[in-house]
């Protein structure tokens, strides 16, 4: 039998925590060897190592992927156009009211909410799977 | 789409557990199949038929 939603989900949920964990610890470590090491090999994967875990985040979620049914795999679909959409239209708003005056947002900000829109949708199917 | 899913599994007493085990596929799915939820793709119609031993046409309808 597939395994259970739930299972599948929150097994997912745990390893995107620790992900985004070394994530964040290795983007603190970027941002102070940004502005303190001097240039060089070590400046430069020191400031590119976060890409890892983001790269990884991306592994995880097609491995959980794989691991479900047809059922499944649709609502995690429709749960990726859903950020997809939501990121679309929020970077063209937010494109206008920079025109307006409001800061220039680092592209990296596109990432964080599509992960966060998606999250919000999983841990919202893991509560009301039956 | 509705079906005969529930009854045709009733018939027989499993659970929706032993019917997702037979298809494999989750718990969830089955639910959401006999709840109208969701409409299997053909592939696992015809082995939700099979598993039955009716046509196609006479589990899934309009």
């Amino acid at each position: 039998m597939q395994p259970e939603i739930r299972q599948v989900l929150v097994g997912w949920l745990r390893q995107f925590g620790l992900a985004m964990a070394v994530y964040v610890a290795a983007l603190a470590i970027a941002t102070w060897a940004l502005a303190s090491v001097p240039a060089g090999p070590l400046r430069t994967s020191v400031i590119l190592a976060p890409i890892l875990p983001g790269l990884a985040l991306i592994g995880l979620t097609v491995r959980a992927y794989g691991r479900c049914d047809e059922f499944i795999r649709l609502r995690i679909l429709e749960a990726a156009a859903l950020a997809a959409i939501v990121i679309a239209v929020c970077s063209l708003v937010y494109f206008f009211f920079e025109l307006l005056g409001l800061p220039h947002l680092s592209a990296a900000w596109t990432s964080n909410v599509v992960w966060a829109v998606f999250v919000v949708q999983m841990l919202r199917l893991i509560a009301t799977g039956k | 789409m509705t079906n005969s899913v529930p009854d045709l599994r009733a018939e027989r007493g499993w659970t929706q557990s032993d019917l997702a085990k037979q298809l494999r596929v989750s718990r969830q799915t089955v639910n959401a199949i006999e709840t109208g939820r969701y409409d299997p793709s053909l592939p696992l119609a015809f082995a939700i038929a099979k598993l039955f031993r009716r046509r196609i046409e006479e589990i899934f309808y309009p």
